[in-house]
């Protein structure tokens, strides 16, 4: 794709809006992070006497921050909405750390890497721009998708949903008007999205919340 | 039996030979093979003696106390085991009647021996035939709902022993310190089959724990047990030689359970079965928390000079599944 963009070039009477053609096929890859998801903290206890608990020791996990990729189709539903599928797949590391031993003051890090899949869609929503040939374009937008994540070894599987709202811009860097062209536009997309996750891989039962961020490159058809 | 006594069941607990037994269970050898001895008929069929009542527990109130141990038991949802109260008997437990007997018995020489439990065993086969509890009444009992002071509570104690007449031996999940006087008081524990009990006027012994269900599950395995729960085995080893005798606990990060048992082989292996899927956190100890003839017969030697330690990796149990070939490494005190 860089030696596609490469290839091509922009000139301002090119340009053209890019929320402006429905019907439009927009493919994109990129990276994304994910950042980390607490997955809650257990002790480890014994029954006492009274019916209290003593500690053996504490524990509490995090499903870290990773970088993965993401492809995307989109189309164009109207001149300012975007309907779009995507793909994710990151490795994020599933980390314990064990403290407060009662026999071993050193304690432990102990961890697995998860393999993390998630496959859905969601709308975007160009902010309408009052210049017809913007480059820069600010989207918002939401989606829901299916969460898979493997175990280490592949022998588990948890699964999910994952929702995301957020918002970004997409940066134009060249675009064809020329009938025969199939390609019509190239840029950049840049995204920022909160994502609450249910189910899947979760210590506490209970949904989590966190940051994630993608670029990607695009060409649209 | 209860460590605050102790030996007449050590000398039943012998070793299994293979690593696939998990749990400490009573074994024997029969034509040279070690076979777990286990009950193949069930219902369980007691009797609750009628003799020897005890003040402030009268015959009725024993039989509702064992009954409510025994439901315990027969309520755990993996696990097969059944039993039936079969009636009263004038007889004693103790007595080779062909009848398993629940009752009180004075043993004031017993004096660190709250109950024991023994067994008729087929030693061609393996098979139980016939298992009876002595409640040492030379102590005090209770059977009150909140317990009472100065008294041991007999359901808690009844929970315990018949984990031993169904064919489990004790766990080592539990923390004790030493008495100034000798022997250990118990700090805590998370299996009512550890072998020291607690104190008098406690009822916090009257709950199954999630490895006493491990146990009984692993010995009467009902069709859900081995679908709904995986297995962690491996072996245990310090510089570069296997150990036995090292205590494992297989610690779930999502539920705070705890399940546990030994390498129990010369080769360091071991085997932990009824575990919850998900990932494990795999804790590494020395048995040091109780009198080792506890739990193995004192010809054997365990090993317990090393440093408590955790494996580096979480260990991922799949339902049905057995995650084997994890490789626990041990440095010496």
């Amino acid at each position: 794709m860089a030696a596609v963009l490469t290839a091509m070039y922009v000139t301002a009477a090119d340009a053209q809006p890019i929320g402006a053609v429905p019907g439009r096929l927009e493919f994109d890859a990129g990276i994304i992070w994910a950042g980390a998801q607490p997955l809650g903290s257990h002790d480890a206890n014994l029954t006492t006497g009274t019916g209290s608990t003593l500690r053996l020791f504490s524990s509490t996990s995090d499903l870290l921050a990773a970088v993965g990729f993401e492809g995307r189709v989109a189309v164009k539903v109207t001149r300012t909405v975007d309907a779009r599928a995507s793909v994710s797949y990151a490795k994020p590391e599933l980390r314990t750390r064990v403290t407060n031993d009662s026999e071993n003051s050193a304690g432990a890090t102990v961890s697995e890497t998860v393999q993390q899949y998630l496959v859905g869609g969601g709308i975007d929503w160009y902010v309408a721009s009052r210049r017809g040939g913007a480059r820069v374009r600010p989207f918002i937008g939401g989606g829901a998708a299916y969460l898979r994540q493997l175990h280490e070894g592949a022998t588990l599987v948890a699964t999910g949903q994952a929702y995301d709202v957020g918002g970004g811009v997409k940066l134009l860097l060249a675009s064809r008007t020329r009938p025969r062209q199939l390609m019509r536009a190239a840029g950049v997309r840049l995204d920022a999205r909160v994502v609450v996750r249910t189910k899947g891989i979760s210590f506490d039962g209970r949904r989590s919340i966190g940051p994630a961020a993608a670029a990607s490159l695009f060409v649209r058809f | 039996m209860r460590r605050i006594i102790a030996t007449l069941l050590a000398i039943f607990l012998t070793v299994p030979a293979e690593p696939a037994f998990a749990y400490l269970k009573f074994g024997t050898r029969v034509n040279g093979r070690q076979v777990t001895l286990k009950w193949m008929q069930t219902p369980v069929r007691y009797f609750v003696s009628s003799r020897n009542a005890v003040p402030g527990v009268s015959v009725d109130d024993f039989q509702a106390a064992v009954g409510r141990a025994f439901a315990q038991w027969q309520a755990v949802p993996t696990s097969a085991i059944a039993y039936q109260f079969a009636g009263l008997t004038a007889g004693l437990p103790g007595e080779e009647d062909g009848l398993s007997t629940l009752g009180f018995r004075n043993r004031p020489d017993l004096d660190r021996v709250l109950a024991s439990t023994n067994f008729l065993v087929d030693i061609s086969s393996g098979a139980l035939l016939e298992s009876d509890i002595f409640f040492n009444s030379s102590f005090s009992w209770s059977t009150a709902p909140a317990g009472e002071l100065g008294r041991f509570d007999l359901e808690s104690i009844a929970l315990h022993e018949i984990g031993h007449l169904s064919g489990l031996g004790h766990s080592a999940l539990g923390e004790t310190e030493l008495r100034e006087g000798g022997g250990r008081r118990v700090l805590g524990a998370e299996a009512v089959m550890f072998p020291i009990a607690f104190g008098s006027g406690t009822v916090a012994g009257r709950t199954l724990r999630a490895d006493d269900i491990a146990g009984i599950s692993d010995l009467y395995p009902d069709g859900n047990f081995i679908a709904s729960t995986g297995s962690i085995s491996g072996t245990v080893t310090k510089d570069g030689q296997p150990i036995f005798g090292a205590h494992i606990v297989a610690f779930d990060p999502a539920t705070g359970s705890m399940v546990a048992t030994f390498s129990l082989n010369t080769q360091g292996q071991f085997s932990i079965s009824g575990l919850s899927p998900g990932p494990h956190v795999v804790r590494v100890e020395p048995l040091d928390d109780a009198e080792i003839d506890s739990f193995f017969d004192a010809s054997l030697t365990v090993d317990i000079d090393f440093k408590v330690a955790f494996l580096d990796r979480l260990v991922v149990v799949a339902a049905g599944g057995d995650r084997g070939g994890v490789s626990a490494t041990v440095s010496r005190k």
